[in-house]
């Protein structure tokens, strides 16, 4: 549990220190919301919003999260003796679950900004989105550990990670744009729940594979 | 696999059982349904080779766990040979859908749910060899491609059974298409519809075995050398 | 009497029409189903036997081939597992 506790510290203060990857996060973030907003001025309804939105998400998980092992590179005999694996992927998991939604809400807000805030239902929109984080975050983290043994790990983080996340994708969004437009609980009851259990299957996974790729 | 790998017998039952399904396929009665008319045949050549991609995989990830429990490499050429062929079944499966779909649905690709995610399940499996081919270092290559292996297919099955049923398919039973679901299936269908499964299965996995045969005997070779 | 008789006669006509009526509804799938258009012309010329064969006979030969190559396989390994066992 301490140790659980200090990874996830040396993951942040890694990040703090560097400033250089999370400043440059930001400001993708911001200059693709900007891009869409010049390329999509007037064409946007709830459903352009809802979509835009998660594939903003989609990107920025990808580009956020595929580094998340990278930076280990040098440090990673160090941390085998240092470490079990499970501790190492918990403590993975929820650094990059915390970055991610950090990110989502920040997209949020400039997405207020720029397009206008067709967000009613606050409770379930949100419920709705850290769903859609955690698995986006587990199965991008799970991405990154394979592709980091791989030759180009950027273009094998997008070859490996797109088709494995549209579950995920196709549940969040239409979710989401059933809550934009004002829908009961009981109508997304089913997706919720689908949604969910998508997302135990991501970590139980993880949790069970990540030691196999680790191992060597 | 072992075991198939040194019986014939099961190749037999390959022989007889698609040789049932081009007669039985051709010959008997079948509803009389619009729309499908006479190509509701395809039912036995096209479904079955989606029936047959998702069997096979299923082998493959079976070796794709032996391997991660044992560390034997020969449970890796298994693994990767039947992902092999469940490719060529994926293609096959795809290219006869848009055929059918052409003639039934007037265009060869509607944005059908099913229709999309056996798409995303062939690009996961072309990103299993893509991933394959980019680590050099063997033991390591096994095992990151097995890991990745389970993940994908653990995540395809959802995807394949679950997300159709959100949306309208034009798939049998949804959307005004006539139905003949797996449980309401014609019983004259129903007796070729099975052994073709099954045949057309059992082909996979005869083309897989000697592939495995052909990259166990190379390594041998190169190991010898 | 026609009053005595109309009883009988009202049985009777309901008894034809609900005849008919049963027979409408026993044929309807088949009358319903001749409307869909199927090959039957094709069929009953007997050339979808032709079709069959043809069929028959490529399968064939792709077996035959399988088979031939899963032989060659089979020997090639032993070749290379004899060679590997003398060197």
């Amino acid at each position: 549990m301490l140790k659980l506790i200090e990874l996830i510290k040396k993951d942040l203060t890694v990040d703090w220190r560097q400033q250089n990857p999370v400043s440059g996060i930001l400001l993708y973030l911001a200059s693709t919301i900007f891009t869409s907003y010049m390329a999509f001025k007037g064409l946007i309804t709830i459903e352009v919003w809802n979509a835009l939105f998660w594939i903003i998400i989609l990107f920025t998980a990808i580009t956020a999260i595929s580094r998340s092992f990278v930076q280990e590179e040098r440090r990673s005999i160090y941390y085998f003796f240092l470490a079990k694996p499970h501790i190492l992927i918990i403590a993975k998991l929820i650094y990059s679950l915390a970055y991610l939604l950090v990110l989502a809400i920040l997209a949020l807000f400039l997405f207020a900004i720029f397009f206008g805030n067709p967000v009613n239902d606050y409770p379930l929109f949100s419920l709705n989105l850290i769903l859609g984080c955690i698995g986006l975050s587990s199965a991008f983290t799970m991405i990154s550990a394979i592709s980091f043994k791989s030759n180009n790990r950027s273009i094998m983080m997008a070859i490996l990670g797109f088709p494995v996340i549209i579950p995920v994708l196709i549940l969040a969004i239409s979710n989401s744009a059933k809550i934009l437009n004002q829908t009961i609980w009981s109508q997304i009851q089913g997706n919720m729940l689908t949604m969910i259990s998508v997302d135990v299957i991501i970590i139980a996974l993880t949790f069970i594979l990540f030691p196999f790729t680790w191992r060597s | 696999m072992a075991y198939l790998l040194k019986k014939n017998w099961w190749k037999w039952l390959c022989i007889a059982l698609l040789v049932y399904t081009i007669i039985g396929g051709l010959l008997f009665p079948v509803p009389r349904l619009p729309i499908l008319n006479e190509t509701i045949r395809v039912l036995h050549f096209h479904v079955p080779m989606w029936f047959g991609m998702i069997l096979v995989f299923t082998g493959s990830v079976i070796y794709g766990i032996k391997y991660l429990r044992s560390d034997n490499a020969l449970f890796d050429v298994y693994s990767s040979q039947l992902a092999n062929i469940g490719i060529a079944f994926g293609v096959l499966g795809i290219l006869t859908g848009m055929v059918w779909a052409n003639y039934t649905w007037g265009e060869p690709w509607s944005n059908d749910p099913k229709q999309n995610a056996s798409a995303v399940s062939l690009l996961i499996y072309l990103a299993y060899f893509v991933l394959r081919n980019s680590i050099k270092d063997e033991q390591q290559r096994n095992r990151v491609s097995a890991v990745y292996n389970i993940f994908a297919y653990s995540l395809m099955i959802p995807l394949l059974f679950i997300l159709p049923r959100m949306s309208d398919s034009l798939h049998p039973g949804n959307g005004g298409n006539p139905a003949f679901n797996v449980y309401d299936l014609d019983s004259n269908l129903r007796m070729v519809f099975y052994p073709a499964v099954i045949g057309w299965t059992l082909l996979g996995y005869w083309i897989a075995s000697i592939n495995i045969r052909l990259s166990l005997t190379q390594e041998n070779l190169e190991n010898a050398s | 009497m026609p009053a005595k008789l109309d009883p009988t006669m009202n049985q009777l006509t309901s008894l034809q029409f609900r005849l008919s009526l049963l027979i409408t509804i026993l044929l309807s799938p088949v009358l319903s189903g001749a409307q869909v258009e199927m090959a039957d012309d094709f069929r009953g010329e007997g050339k979808i036997y032709v079709v069959i064969a043809i069929i028959l006979i490529i399968l064939v030969g792709i077996f035959y081939l399988l088979f031939r190559l899963d032989k060659r396989s089979r020997r090639l390994e032993e070749e290379v597992m004899e060679n590997r066992e003398e060197g």
